[in-house]
This record gives structure tokens, C-alpha cells and sequence, in this order.
């Protein structure tokens, strides 16, 4: 084979390389060039798209000899060559990567290399692209964060700059008159290191002599594992180690809430799902180590598997975890409210329904990547240190040290940039066996999952069966809701007591509920498990809820908009787990904002009403919901913050949060710069390191903006109060009459007139003197702090409002957000396509800290909660997923995103920061049965079931059946 | 990923002889979308990969309004739409290469390899159906052609024997009248492999308003992509209305026999497949009228 001969970015290399390279790992692995990144080695992606001679490739796929003597521009090089093709123009940027900054187009990041890679192809050919034309060119480019909205926004913006050579505001929802920082648009701290390739993921780090490793795992649902012999394996040339449960030190098992998870199957434990480790090759290479993986002989006794929750409640199905005391009832979760046979008497109207919603994958663009490196591996890895995206670094950290035999202490979690989550990084993947083969070794240990390892392994969404009875007066009170849910936790309990408490719990939708009785049965099956993921069980909860309210909408002839208008919940309303809720409930205010939208948008009294066009029927439905911030029950939810000044003006915020795509850092930072009075480009952030952030707890439960934020704004002002105190002091002027705004510290005339009367601030016969009038940088006021000795740095352990369990009344939750979303849809009448067309939306959030990022979170949201209603089902045939490559995983494209009108509420909660509340998961909640009402609108035909099935749908319109059971993806009847 | 050697022969000979020599442990490498992924996931495994674009027959693109289209087996999707004279000749060729991928895909996919992968589902089959292609192979024995409806031997398999390959595709230039359209249910997003996919082309007469002659092809409602003969030969001599097109579209609907599997069921598909023959009968119909 010749050598390879290829100009990157105006630069040109000569490789010596195997045949079977890929241009895509020639450019990561051989150049170093991080930027274009691998999400799924399949072409589906598109996260790894490049340009080759000015033609985009997806570079995975592409065998490097294609790329023989060709011109190569990657992401790392965009800006460059734009200002070479461009000298006159200003700024360091090309206008995509500069448009994708100010409109918000990049949350995790991990798809903008690729995204404007691609777009540079469209407006290469013109200026004027429409939106057809801009989802035409993105077609197979996917992002899971934005929901597509702010790309299509920022690309038309950069053809605008590149036409006018002004970039154009983002026109967003409109909100509350900001502070210095907070409520502005600001953009995201890291958005320059992602649109430009800079930022690290946990695959673009390197060490010198690291080793890779791989996992082999269960070929069977169930199955004891009689004997490993690693034998073969481990005398193939270049491999270090191959690791099974003997080798672990400390715990065998780890998890979450429950310690039911083998590190590696063997010996007592048997392989429970097909995603179950059983040995792990480390080798010079990870093609080394997958070769490996292929000479392990293990001997399984294939067990009985038990694949659905219900058939696993049943008293002679196969018990998985033989030591635990309920068979495999994982929990059983009951709320009891009020007297509900006495409900159901007072109703003139009974609706009764079951539900299916199914398993779903988060599908985040980066697959899981834990790098381990050894204690003692240079002086920056004193201790032995995991780098990972985790939304939980220091429950990683105790889940490691357990395992390893260490004190937590002894071990450091270095979070990376993390290419989305969404509830799936929140469990154990590689980071045990990454540090357990580092370790053993003494060499630094990648484990980077391939795509495929990412669907089989990690924790997915609940499927559930949700049977709902829900009773009303003729007037469309409701007296009473009874509902059973099963849910299917797979092997391991992850956090799946907790997310079918929630679902439990938000089972009689956001409604003042007199009486209610609801069981849900968590069960251990032998399908993957499942945990948290966006919505966190209301998701499917609020499918079977909102359903049921259309149901009664329509028996009893009212508006459905009106029905959940009169049992809204509102101040002084209790909800069905005994809270009474004092304030910030903006639901009312939601439905009044969405129902004026569609009406205006209808032009129409009766908004719900189908209408044809050609072969399309058309009609608008709608869902509401609402989403707890925060861990609740009783649970201690708190997060710490460190905040440093610098003597050079800067600030730095560091807390162990997780910054997944959402803009935690963003939040932070605003945070932090407001009550330091500092520009928002003076405070840093830094999360994620156990060793230099405190704790911010886990990052779920739309909880850090609350929680975190908070920890960020009160270690601040605490930090601003010791200035005043030192400056007041110094310049002998009551503390609070100094103000800190826009990086001057100074004494604000108006406050010392407040304080002391009228008189230049000095009242006649104030025996105290009127101090020193001075205007400090905020460089000096902390000059000033050092110089009296006081410490730069400080932390705040803030602790949210104490909740309780559920069972015991009271506040189950401190803080609830709300949301309305409204869907039109078209279903085609020959082939029951449906498409979502358009959807209005209304959100109480509390506060918009950053209208630009919450937008964000709205959008990317909704349609993520589209794709669950139409397409999305991670598919699991006797145990084993049918879902094995991301071709097999429909998730949303930029084709079938929907026109969008969103509004924020901002109806404060009292000890949120500057009165916000979390938004992460409401976003997508209410968007499904809103889709799935408006099918019903449109022609007749309600779906009990997710994914909805555009086969069964025409079928039923065909045969004049009114309801459709099955979901997409389940077995052909 | 196997470990697999890369060779990029520069004539059709040499192409012939490395895959005679190699037998099933060879495969032909166009733009690689469906080769290299097929490996990757272990689908396929080979020794050889041979990579066919630098060969000047599969890569020429040559159009004359006499001879018709000779499209090499390698050239990829966007350089057939690129070209203005044969978007205006091949619409229903041309529906069918913007459809294939994302737009990363296209700039490498080629017609040729869509039709060697032989998925019955494949988009081109279709169009190049209706088009009337036939495909040129180059072998141990000299040379052949075969209608493309021909080409196809099951699901993943085609005629090619050992050491044959796909030079090009030869399309007849289009007679005066001439319309074609292609069509693809794809509902639960873009990038699915389509549930049924529909291509029609017709030849109208000087008023415009007699279907002269007609051909109508389907793909994935059976082992291979399928022309169906019977619903082109009913149309030869109607008027270009609504009955000839709802004959057509119940003609295409008998002759389709899918299967059901996790795209559809086969009873969709059947009523799907007359769908959407009206569909593209009536885009087809349309463009010849505006020809």
C-alpha cells in the first residue's frame, strides 16, 4: 500500500496508514484534528461530516485511501480559510460558526462540527437558501439537543451576514425586563470552543502509552455463567490484560439507589440482560482489544428470561435477583388520596382506558467514552483519575472507589465536554472497568463505546402499561382518578423506583384531584434496564392522563382547553400526594396563552375541528402537564459552590454539576456575574472535577438551575458581602450603600441617601462621618479583600426547601413547572402519514435566566417528545434488541421539525433563583398526547398506544375502528 | 472494523481479474455507503476491497439527446441532478438520486452500487425501471447486458457471477411526450429505507392527452424491485385521465406481494402500492404534459 498524501486544512501530511483506515479516524486518532467527531461509524449521524475537495463526506465511512491526494477541510479549519478567502471582513469566526453562537444552534455540541460543516455546503450555492432548502442539506445530519429549530434559525442568519455583513438578532419569546444579567440572551461561555472543534470530549483525550479495552458481553438474556476461559485471549500479542469478576478488589456490584449491578457477570452473578459485561480485554489498540473479545470461550446455562413487567409479577416467572425479598417486584409505589369509590359515585361520566407507551433510547450523539489513568501517572494524576461525561461525577466517584477497594478520596472524577445526556449518563458504564484496568495495569485505559454498545447497554426509558379511570361531574369537575401502571425496570434497578414514583405520583395530571388511588408496579425484567430519561416517567404518565382528558372533553361535550381550565391545579390547590401548593403555579396562564394562540392561528370558534386538504386531514390537539424540580420525597437535595476573584478582575465559579448541553455554565455564570456585579465574560466556570468543584448533586430532575444556581448566586453574594464589609471598613461607609455593577465597585449615591437621610447623603447632626466617596475596578475591591488577609475564595452549601416522602402529606416537592403545548397535525388519508405541522407551546418556568438557552430547551424538547410519539421505540424481541444499529433507531431529522410558537410564563417560585424553576424535562412532556389528540381531532382515531402506528392508523380509518392498541415496532399480529 | 486490503485498479481488466481472482472474498467498492457500513457491522467480511472510480467507463457521465444516458456504475447521485440536460431527461431517475441519503450520502452514493447492494427496496430500481435501463456487466467472459428488472436475483443478491461487475447503466433517450416520476413512503423519518417505493413513466401522443406507451415499478413489495408489466401494457392507448389511473394503481396493488416485517405489514404495503401508482402516474403524466 502506498502512503497517504492528504492537505488538511492548507496543510499537507504524507501517512503511513492501514488500508482499512477511515478518513474520520485519520483526522481524530492520526492528526489530532478533534474536531469532526464519530457518532455512529453507520453514515447516519452525520456528526463526522467533512469536506473533501469541497464535497461533504461523512468521514467515517469514508476509507481514507479515497481521500489520496485531496484537499481536506475540516472544522478546525472553516475560519481560517473564510478569512482568507475574505480579508475584509471583521471578526475570527465564518459567519455559521458565528450565527450558531448567537442563535443558540449548539447545546452539547457534539452534532455542530458536522451541522456546519454541512450547511457550508448550501450556502457555498447561495445566499437566499430557504428552509426547504437548508433541511434538504441537512437531511441526514442529526441533532438530539436543539430540536432544530435555532439550526435552521442560525443558518438562514449567517447567509444574512454573509449577504449584509450584520448578524441578525434571535427573535425569541418574549420575556420579563432583564437584570445586568439575568433574563438576557447571553450566549453560551463555551459556544466559541464547540463551534470551532475545541472543545474535548472524553474520546479526544490521549495519554502517552494508554491501552484500550473492550467489554465482552452476555450473549443471552439470562444466563448463569458456568466458566470463562480468557485463556487464548490474553496470550494474543498486544494484549495487556482480560479482566472478569475476579479481578474486581472491592464491591462486586454497584448502582445508583440500589447495589444490584455486577461490575463484570460471573461467579455468584448471573448475566441478566444481553448488555451485561463478562470480561474486559485491555490491549494495545482497541482493534487489538475487539479481536480479543473474539477468543474468550465463556460457558452459559441459558435461563428462563422474563421480558415484560407484567408475565414478571406472575408467582412462577423466573426471578432475577434471587437475594431480594419481593420476587421480582422492584418496588410497589401507592398514592392514596380522598375515598375513591365514593369518587367514582358522584361521576356522570366514567372513561377507562390502557395505555402502552415503549422502551426508548436517549440516542445522545457522543456514545459513552471513560478514560482511566493510574495514580502516580504524571504529577497531574496524582490520584487515580476516570475522565468521563457523567451527569453524577461524584456518585461516580464512590461507585468506583467502592469497587476498587479505595476511599472516595482516592479517587478523582475529571468530567468532559459531554455530547448530550438526557438522563441516559447518569449510571455506571465504562467508569469502573476504565479505572479497575488502569489500575491493573499502570498505563492509562480508554473504553469508547461503539454505537452499538451504547443502545445495547446503558439504561433506557420505561416502557409502561398504564391503565387510567378518570371520573367527572356533567360540568367537567373531576372527582376521582384510579390507575395502575406496570413498568418495565429491566435487569437492574438503576433509578427505576424513582422514575415510577414519579410517574405514580403525576398520574392524575396537573388537576386538583379529590380522590385518587394509584398503584404501579416497578418490576425486573430481563430487557435492558431502565432509568432516567427526560420526563423522568411523566412522560409516560402524562400520555395516558392527557388521552383521558380528551376522552372526557369529548363525552361530555366541552371545550378541552375549558375542561382543564376548570380543574387546573392553582394556588391553594392540593395535589393528589397531599401538597398544597402556595404559589407559582402558572398553568392558567399557560392554557389562557396557548388557547389564544390556536384561536388566532385557527381564526376559528371551535379550534379543534378537522378540516381536508387533498389527502390530507388536519386538525390542532392539545396536552398539558407538569414536571417537578428537583429530587423531592423527602430526599436531602443540595449543591455546593466555590467562588474565587481574582485580583485581575475575573471570577470563577466551580461546581460538579453537569454540563451536558443544557448551559448549566451559562446559568452559573449569570448567576455569579449578577451579584458580583461583573460582566458576564469575566466569570468562568468550571463543573464537573471532584477534585476542584464541590458537589452539585446529580443533574436530573430539571433540577441544577434551581439547586446549583442557587449554590452559584448565594456563595457569590456571600462572596460580594466580604468585599463590602472590607471596602466599607476602608472607606468607612455602611456596607450595603456599595454597590458592585459592571465590574466597578463604588458607593451608589442613592443607597447612602436611603440609608443616612436626605444631605449629600449626610444628615445634619449625624454624628458619624460621611465617609470617603470612591470608585473602584472590581480588580482593586479584590485587591483590597487579599490585602486584609480574607481568603478569595469561599463556598455555600445551599440546601433546597426540605420535602417529603410520599405516603406522609405535605410538600412531596419544593417547586413544580407547568407547560400547555398545542400540535397541529396532518394525517394523510391514504397512507396515514402523520406529520406535526406546527406546535404552540406555553411554559412556566418561573424566571427565563437565558431566554436564548431556555428557548433551547423548549425546543429541543418538543421534538424530542414528537419523536416519541411517532416514531421512537428502542425495539426488544424475548430480550434481545431488535434496535442494534442507530439506522434502527428513529429519531427525529431536521425534515420533521415543525414550525414553532412558543411562550414563556414566568411565574416565580419564591426560593429559586431570581424566582426560576427547572424546564429540562417539561419540554417534552405534554407534546405526545398532544399529537396524539390532535390525530384523534383529525380523523377519528385515538391511539392507546407509543410509538403511534401509521399502519394500524390507516388500517383503523380504513375499517372505521375508533382506537388503535398497538405501538410501532411491536411484533406483526 | 475487519482488516481488509484496498486496490484501485485503472481498467476494466484489471478490475476483471483482482475480483476473478478473489472470488467472494472481493467486493466491488463504488462510494462505499452500503459496502463499508455492511462490514462494519460484520454483515460482510472480505479480504478485498476494490475500489472501481478510478476506472474512466465507470466514472463518465455521458448524455446526447440521440444516444440516451451511459451512467458508469461509479458516478455518484448529486453529479446526475447536477446536470441540467439530464435532469430534464431522467425526472424520475432524478427523484430517485436526490432520495438516496443524506446529502454526505449523495456526494458518493452511486446508482450502480445502490443496484449491486439489491435491496428490493433500493430507490433506484424503480426509476431505472420505468426508464427502461439496462445494465452493461464486464466479466471473465467479455461483456453483457440485461435489462435492469432482470438484474436482480433476490434480496441482496443480482445476477453478476464471479469476477463480473457493473460498468454502467445505459438509459434510452427519452422520445418526445416522455414523463417519469419515482415516489417513497418513508413516514417515520427521512433517512428510513422506504416501506414501498413507486415509479411510472409514460409516453403521451402530440395532443398530450393518449398514453402512448407506459411502464409502472415498485419497490420492496417483493424479493426484488418489480416491473410491473401488466399495469404499463393496460395504459398503452387510454386517455391520460383518472380511470387509467386508478387501473393502473389496482393492477400495480395485484401485483405486489410484500412481506410484513417492522416497516409495515404486508396488507399496508398492498394498499400502499396503489397509492402510490397514482401518485407517480400522475406525476408523470403531468410532466409529460408540461414537456
Amino acid at each position: 500500500m502506498p502512503e497517504l498524501k492528504l492537505t488538511v486544512n492548507g496543510v499537507p501530511y504524507t501517512l503511513d496508514v492501514p488500508p482499512h483506515r477511515f478518513l474520520a479516524e485519520v483526522l481524530r486518532y492520526d492528526l489530532g484534528l478533534t474536531g469532526t467527531k464519530i457518532g455512529c461509524n453507520e453514515a447516519e449521524c452525520g456528526a463526522c461530516t467533512v469536506l473533501v475537495d469541497g464535497c461533504s463526506v461523512d468521514s467515517c465511512i469514508y476509507p481514507a485511501f479515497k481521500a489520496q491526494n485531496a484537499t481536506i477541510l475540516t472544522i478546525e479549519g472553516l475560519a481560517e480559510a473564510w478569512r482568507q478567502a475574505h480579508p475584509a471582513q471583521e471578526g475570527p469566526l465564518h459567519p455559521l460558526q458565528e450565527a450558531f453562537i448567537a442563535h443558540g444552534a449548539t447545546q452539547c455540541g457534539f452534532c455542530t462540527p458536522g451541522l456546519i460543516m454541512q450547511a457550508k455546503t448550501l450556502l457555498d450555492e447561495t445566499l437566499e437558501p430557504s428552509d426547504g432548502q437548508i433541511k434538504h442539506c441537512l437531511k441526514d445530519t442529526y441533532c438530539r439537543c436543539t430540536g432544530y429549530t435555532a439550526v435552521l434559525r442560525a443558518v438562514r442568519a449567517a447567509a444574512e451576514k454573509m449577504r449584509t455583513g450584520r448578524m441578525p438578532a434571535p427573535e425569541l419569546p418574549q420575556v420579563m425586563a432583564p437584570l445586568a444579567q439575568i433574563g438576557k440572551p447571553l450566549p453560551r461561555p463555551d459556544a466559541v470552543e464547540k463551534v470551532t472543534g475545541k472543545a474535548m470530549y472524553a474520546d479526544d483525550f490521549r495519554f502517552a502509552g494508554m491501552l484500550y479495552a473492550a467489554a465482552l458481553r452476555s450473549a443471552y438474556p439470562h444466563a448463569r455463567i458456568l466458566a470463562i476461559d480468557t485463556q487464548a485471549a490474553q496470550a494474543l500479542p498486544g494484549v495487556h490484560a482480560v479482566l472478569t469478576y475476579r479481578d474486581v478488589p472491592g464491591d462486586p456490584r454497584h448502582g445508583l439507589v440500589e447495589n444490584d449491578w455486577p461490575v463484570f457477570a460471573g461467579g455468584d452473578y448471573p448475566a441478566r440482560y444481553v448488555g451485561d459485561s463478562i470480561a474486559l480485554a485491555v490491549a494495545e489498540s482497541e482493534e487489538l482489544a475487539r479481536q480479543a473479545l473474539g477468543l474468550i470461550r465463556v460457558d452459559y446455562e441459558p435461563l428462563p428470561a422474563v421480558t415484560d413487567p407484567v408475565s414478571a409479577r406472575l408467582p412462577d416467572a423466573p426471578v432475577l435477583h434471587p437475594d431480594r425479598p419481593d420476587g421480582n417486584l422492584l418496588k410497589h409505589i401507592k398514592v392514596r388520596h380522598g375515598d375513591v369509590a365514593q369518587g367514582f359515585a358522584q361521576a356522570d361520566v366514567i372513561v377507562e382506558r390502557t395505555y402502552r407507551t415503549p422502551m426508548t433510547e436517549h440516542a445522545f450523539l457522543e456514545p459513552e467514552c471513560s478514560i482511566g489513568v493510574p495514580a502516580g501517572y504524571d504529577a497531574e494524576h496524582a490520584k487515580l483519575t476516570v475522565y468521563v461525561g457523567s451527569q453524577i461525577p461524584y456518585s461516580d466517584r464512590h461507585q468506583v472507589a467502592k469497587s476498587l477497594s479505595l476511599a472516595d478520596e482516592e479517587v478523582r472524577i475529571r468530567g468532559t465536554v459531554m455530547g448530550g445526556g438526557f438522563g441516559g449518563k447518569e449510571d455506571i458504564t465504562g467508569q469502573i472497568h476504565a479505572a479497575l484496568a488502569a489500575q491493573i495495569t499502570g498505563r492509562p485505559v480508554k473504553i469508547l463505546y461503539s454505537r452499538e454498545e451504547s443502545l445495547r447497554v446503558h439504561p433506557k426509558r420505561h416502557a409502561t402499561i398504564i391503565r387510567v379511570r378518570t371520573g367527572a361531574t356533567h360540568d367537567g369537575i373531576l372527582t376521582a382518578v384510579e390507575a395502575e401502571l406496570y413498568g418495565d425496570s429491566g435487569a437492574y434497578a438503576s433509578l427505576g423506583d424513582k422514575v415510577m414514583t414519579r410517574a405514580t405520583t403525576h398520574a392524575t395530571g396537573p388537576y386538583a384531584v379529590p380522590n385518587a388511588k394509584i398503584d404501579c408496579y416497578a418490576m425486573y425484567t430481563n430487557n435492558a434496564p431502565c432509568g432516567a430519561f427526560r420526563g423522568f416517567g411523566v412522560t409516560q404518565s402524562a400520555f395516558a392522563v392527557e388521552s383521558n382528558m380528551d376522552i372526557l372533553a369529548r363525552e361530555l361535550g366541552i371545550d378541552p382547553i375549558e375542561l382543564r381550565r376548570k380543574n387546573a391545579l392553582r394556588v391553594g390547590a392540593t395535589t393528589a400526594t397531599g401538597q398544597t401548593l402556595r404559589e407559582s403555579v402558572g398553568l392558567l396562564e399557560c392554557l389562557s396563552r396557548v388557547e389564544g394562540a390556536v384561536r388566532a392561528a385557527r381564526d376559528d370558534a371551535s379550534p379543534w375541528q378537522p378540516w381536508q386538504e387533498g389527502a390530507k386531514r388536519y386538525a390542532w390537539g392539545v396536552a398539558a402537564g407538569y414536571k417537578n424540580t428537583g429530587l423531592g420525597g423527602g430526599a436531602p437535595d443540595k449543591a455546593e459552590a466555590e467562588v474565587e476573584v481574582f485580583p485581575d478582575g475575573r471570577a470563577e465559579v466551580r461546581i460538579s454539576s453537569a454540563e451536558l448541553g443544557q448551559n448549566l455554565v451559562g446559568v452559573l455564570a449569570a448567576c455569579t456575574a449578577e451579584e458580583l456585579g461583573l460582566p458576564f465574560e469575566r466569570v468562568s466556570v468550571l463543573v464537573m472535577d471532584t477534585d476542584r468543584a464541590p458537589d452539585g448533586g446529580p443533574t436530573t430532575a430539571s433540577r441544577q438551575t434551581y439547586v446549583s444556581g442557587n449554590a452559584a448566586r448565594l456563595a457569590a453574594a456571600s462572596m460580594r458581602e466580604q468585599m463590602q464589609a472590607v471596602l466599607a471598613e476602608k472607606y468607612d461607609v455602611p456596607p450595603e450603600v456599595i454597590a458592585f455593577h459592571e465590574g466597578l465597585a463604588y458607593v451608589d449615591e442613592a443607597r447612602l441617601a436611603r440609608v443616612r437621610g436626605a444631605g449629600n447623603g449626610h444628615a445634619p447632626g449625624d454624628p458619624r462621618p460621611a465617609g470617603t466617596r470612591f470608585t473602584l475596578t472590581f480588580a482593586e475591591a479584590v485587591q483590597a479583600l487579599i490585602a486584609e488577609g480574607r481568603a478569595p475564595a469561599l463556598r455555600h452549601e445551599y440546601w433546597a426547601p426540605k420535602t417529603q416522602p410520599l405516603g406522609t402529606g405535605g410538600d412531596m416537592h419544593f417547586a413544580f413547572s407547568y407547560a400547555v403545548h398545542a400540535a397541529l397535525v396532518s394525517v394523510d388519508a391514504e397512507t396515514g402519514e402523520v406529520a406535526v405541522e406546527k406546535v404552540i407551546t406555553a411554559h412556566d418556568v418561573g424566571r427565563a435566566i437565558n431566554p436564548l438557552s431556555l428557548s433551547g430547551q423548549v425546543e429541543g424538547g418538543i421534538v424530542m417528545g414528537m419523536g416519541n410519539a411517532l416514531t421512537e421505540h428502542y425495539i426488544v424481541e424475548n430480550g434481545v434488541p431488535w434496535t442494534q444499529h442507530l439506522g434502527q433507531y428513529k429519531m427525529p431529522g431536521i425534515k420533521l421539525a415543525p414550525q414553532m410558537e412558543n411562550y414563556f410564563v414566568e411565574d416565580a417560585t419564591a426560593d429559586g433563583p431570581y424566582g426560576a424553576k427547572g424546564v429540562g424535562e417539561i419540554s417534552s412532556i405534554p407534546i405526545s398526547p398532544a399529537i396524539a389528540n390532535a390525530v384523534c381531532n383529525a380523523v377519528g382515531v385515538r391511539s392507546l398506544a407509543l410509538p403511534l402506528d401509521q399502519d394500524a392508523l390507516l388500517l383503523a380509518m380504513r375499517r372505521g375502528a375508533a382506537e388503535i392498541e398497538r405501538r410501532w415496532g411491536d411484533p406483526p399480529a | 472494523m475487519q482488516a481488509f486490503d484496498y486496490v484501485r485498479p485503472t481498467t476494466v481488466d484489471e478490475a476483471v481479474s483482482i475480483l476473478a481472482r478473489h472470488g467472494d472474498q472481493a467486493r466491488v467498492l463504488s462510494g462505499g455507503t452500503d459496502l463499508i457500513v455492511a462490514l462494519r457491522e460484520s454483515r460482510r467480511q472480505v479480504q478485498v476491497v476494490v475500489d472501481i472510480k478510478a476506472l474512466s467507463e465507470t466514472a463518465e457521465l455521458a448524455y446526447s439527446p440521440q444516444a440516451g444516458l451511459r451512467l458508469g456504475a461509479a458516478v455518484p447521485c448529486y453529479r446526475i441532478y447536477g446536470d441540467s440536460a439530464v435532469a430534464a431527461a431522467y425526472p424520475g431517475l432524478i427523484d430517485a438520486a436526490r432520495l438516496i441519503g443524506g446529502i454526505q450520502i449523495q456526494g458518493r452514493a452511486s446508482i450502480g452500487g445502490n443496484i449491486c447492494n439489491a435491496s428490493p427496496a433500493a430507490d433506484s430500481a424503480p426509476a431505472l425501471i420505468v426508464h427502461a435501463a439496462t445494465c452493461v456487466i464486464a466479466g471473465p467472459h467479455g461483456r453483457r447486458e440485461v435489462a435492469v428488472e432482470d438484474f436482480f436475483a433476490g434480496p441482496g443478491r443480482t445476477v453478476l457471477q464471479p469476477g463480473e461487475f457493473l460498468v454502467s447503466i445505459r438509459l434510452p433517450a427519452p422520445e418526445p411526450g416522455f414523463g417519469a416520476a419515482y415516489l417513497r413512503f418513508t413516514p417515520r423519518n427521512e433517512m428510513d429505507i422506504a416501506v414501498v417505493g413507486a415509479g411510472a413513466s409514460v409516453v403521451l401522443d402530440e395532443t398530450r392527452r393518449t398514453i402512448r406507451s407506459a411502464r409502472i415499478a415498485l419497490g420492496a413489495v417483493a424479493p426484488t424491485p418489480l416491473l410491473v408489466a401488466a399495469a404499463g401494457n393496460a395504459l398503452a392507448g387510454l386517455p391520460a385521465d383518472d380511470a387509467a389511473v386508478e387501473q393502473a394503481a389496482a393492477l400495480a396493488e395485484e401485483a405486489a406481494r410484500p412481506i410484513t416485517d417492522m416497516r409495515g405489514t404486508a396488507e399496508f404495503r398492498k394498499h400502499l402500492s396503489a397509492v402510490l401508482t397514482r401518485r407517480t402516474l400522475r406525476a408523470a403524466i403531468a410532466r409529460a404534459q408540461a414537456a
